[in-house]
């Protein structure tokens, strides 16, 4: 489903991805982890396609098609799915309102009939069953005054709105207490299935305990270093990173 | 003053236009010929503001007064009634006085609803029944002829809506004074005069709106209004300036405020290819509140040009300035918002705000905040920005899929959001939502995407 090879990227001069390798099969969660400026966000960006993050060198293929050519909308309706580690709030702009343009802007690009104010509802009411989202939310300008908490439900929400191929998920358990991480990953466990695909990008191990991975990846310098199960994470969590460094001779 | 005659060329190709005129006004009173002629004058010795002006330093003056404009003739309805069709000039039920290129239209305006307590009718009218109200509603206001465009005015104007609320009646529907312009095949100029006075404790809502036929059409409308609010009363007022954008527009507010009187106000701003918007607040007591809104929106090369003053010369008055620029293409947007406040007024509470969004590299926002406070006992704050809309944003809406123009138009309606959302008039919100997601559809569909 997406194969990364090789991939290269510079930020401000600076190479942050450096041959890069990876690989997701439909239905399988990948945990990728990695300390402070490994490159976790950079690499969120690439394949969602923000302005400003470009390869260098190396490939991405998503589903067939050459994801590094495509504008992020364009990422979006191909079945790419970012949860941001600080979602933006957009005072002005309700949340239904940015919803419903959302899901049909997808609609339409799949050629779809775009969905009316009441079948959006009844989408919404379906969704909101997956996902622990208090509905006044929804009437509120986008994650404008949301706590930590919500604006991840939120981000959640989307995403079973939004239905995607490929989740990637950059660090949503950053500043959650831990009921809220637990209804953030149930709302993921909900969303599992075997055709759609999860990269959880995280700083500790923590969240993996709700959301259990079938392959950990250990991300240093801009490369995936070593891979595993997901008893690597408990290594990790135990052992911290600098065996890592010693083992395969690449430091922070 | 001394009055010094000018050989100023953009005066003196006025001088037979104003000769012609007022031959043709032999059956005036003596006071109302006496009064142009000293309007005439002032023009003479003041000339036309240039940029040398601080209050005009953006605002091409020499482009405005190119066209060689003439009086309008007989008004042309026929143009206008198919306007009126339009649902956007149309709010059912409202009290309705129409003027087509300055001159009242009885044919299509709505006056037999006015009711109880309310007088609205034009000033040619008010002229021929009852001229010593109009001396006398005029005549306070003949001081106040501090520039070009404002003595030309007061020199040329012959209608314009004159509306006056009885002391403690409350005018439920809303009254809309209706400029409909450009409707000649000349380079007309039109200089109106309204006066809305409110007696004690009254209320009223007024929608001025201008707004030009043809759009392609050339003029020069040059218009006052006055507001009068006696003591406890209070207006809600809109101003909608969507003037052809080839046409030329002044458009002058004062605000007269006594004793705990509310004025209220939004202007939204997306016509002309030179529009000028002047608001004058002061008042005559104490306790009073004057809130303006303002939202200008504009493409092209056109300039739309906001002067507002907040004169705070009595205690315990409350003024607030909110305004929002959104400009495109080569536009200039220009805010210069002044708060005054005399030596020894208390209890004064002054606030301004201007947020300008630049929507292309060539586009330009200028914005003046001008404070000049002479007394302590003040809260008083400005704040002024000018950007773009935020990259991290419409990032967030294009990774829902949510297609880039469209993103930025979401960004750009929000934006305008909360200048819009202060207007009460439901009818006259919805349409302006309408036209603005329009004229907002085009800006973002017009900007250059990038790769």
């Amino acid at each position: 489903m997406l194969k990364i090879e090789n991939l290269e990227a510079n930020i401000g001069g600076k190479k942050i991805i450096n041959g890069l390798n990876l690989t997701v099969n439909p239905g399988e969660v990948h945990a990728i982890l990695g300390p402070n400026g490994s490159g976790k966000s950079t690499l969120s960006y690439l394949l969602s396609g923000r302005e400003g993050y470009q390869a260098t060198s190396g490939s991405a293929t998503f589903l067939g098609q050459n994801l590094l050519e495509m504008s992020p909308e364009e990422r979006a309706c191909a079945g790419i799915f970012l949860a941001f580690q600080y979602p933006v709030a957009i005072p002005g702009v309700n949340n239904m309102y940015f919803l419903k343009t959302a899901v049909n802007a997808q609609r339409k690009a799949k050629g779809l009939e775009e969905l009316d104010a009441v079948d959006f509802m009844k989408l919404v009411d379906e969704k909101l069953k997956i996902v622990d989202l208090k509905k006044d939310l929804l009437s509120r300008a986008v994650n404008y005054g949301f706590s930590g908490g919500e604006k991840k439900r939120n981000e959640i929400f989307q995403m079973a709105l939004l239905e995607p191929t490929l989740a990637i998920l950059d660090e949503t358990d950053s500043g959650l207490d831990i009921d809220a991480l637990k209804a953030v990953a149930a709302g993921v466990n909900a969303l599992r299935s075997a055709e759609r695909s999860i990269i959880v990008i995280t700083h500790y191990q923590r969240l993996l305990d709700y959301i259990q991975p079938d392959f950990v990846h250990v991300l240093l310098k801009g490369q995936i270093v070593k891979s595993g199960d997901k008893s690597l994470a408990l290594e990790l969590e135990e052992k911290g990173y600098n065996w890592i460094e010693e083992e395969t001779g690449i430091s922070r | 003053m001394t009055q010094t005659t000018t050989s100023e060329p953009k005066v003196l190709k006025f001088q037979d236009c104003f000769d012609n005129f007022l031959a043709s006004k032999k059956t005036e009173p003596s006071w109302l010929k006496k009064r142009r002629e000293a309007a005439f004058a002032q023009l003479k010795a003041l000339g036309f503001p240039d940029r040398k002006n601080e209050a005009w330093k953006y605002t091409p003056v020499t482009k405005m007064l190119a066209p060689n404009y003439v009086l309008p003739h007989a008004p042309d309805s026929s143009g206008a009634e198919a306007v009126l069709g339009k649902s956007v000039y149309w709010d059912e039920g409202a009290v309705r006085i129409v003027f087509i290129d300055g001159v009242f239209c009885p044919q299509i305006s709505v006056l037999d609803n006015v009711p109880e307590g309310l007088t609205v009718c034009s000033m040619s009218d008010l002229l021929a029944k009852d001229a010593s109200r109009l001396e006398e509603a005029e005549g306070r206001h003949v001081e106040h002829l501090n520039d070009g465009f404002r003595a030309l005015n007061s020199a040329f104007s012959d209608d314009g809506a004159f509306i006056e609320v009885k002391a403690s009646q409350h005018i439920d529907v809303p009254i809309h004074i209706l400029y409909l312009n450009g409707c000649s095949d000349h380079d007309v100029m039109c200089h109106p005069r309204n006066i809305v006075a409110l007696e004690q404790g009254a209320q009223c809502t007024i929608v001025e709106r201008y707004a030009g036929i043809n759009d392609q059409a050339c003029y020069l409308l040059n218009s006052m209004t006055e507001f009068w609010l006696a003591g406890d009363s209070q207006v809600e007022h809109c101003r909608i300036q969507l003037e052809s954008e080839g046409a030329f527009h002044v458009g002058v507010s004062e605000v007269h405020q006594e004793t705990n009187s509310s004025f209220k106000s939004v202007s939204v701003v997306s016509g002309a290819k030179v529009g000028r918007t002047e608001m004058f607040m002061e008042q005559g007591g104490p306790h009073t509140h004057c809130e303006v809104n303002g939202l200008y929106v504009v493409d092209g090369d056109r300039v739309a040009d906001q002067f507002i003053v907040a004169h705070h010369t009595q205690d315990a008055s409350r003024s607030e300035q909110f305004f929002k620029g959104i400009m495109s293409d080569k536009s200039v947007g220009i805010f210069n918002g002044a708060i005054i406040a005399e030596e020894g007024v208390k209890g004064t509470d002054a606030h301004q705000t201007n947020k300008n969004l630049l929507l292309s590299d060539d586009a330009t926002a200028e914005t003046r905040p001008q404070l000049e406070i002479y007394c302590d006992d003040i809260a008083c704050s400005h704040g002024a920005t000018v950007g773009q809309l935020d990259q991290e944003s419409l990032f967030y809406l294009q990774s829902r899929g949510i297609p880039e123009v469209e993103a930025r138009g979401m960004l750009t309606r929000a934006f305008a959001g909360d200048v819009v959302e202060k207007i009460t008039i439901p009818k006259i919100k919805e349409q302006l939502e309408t036209f603005l997601s329009e004229r907002v559809a085009k800006h973002s569909s017009s900007v250059e995407i990038g790769s």
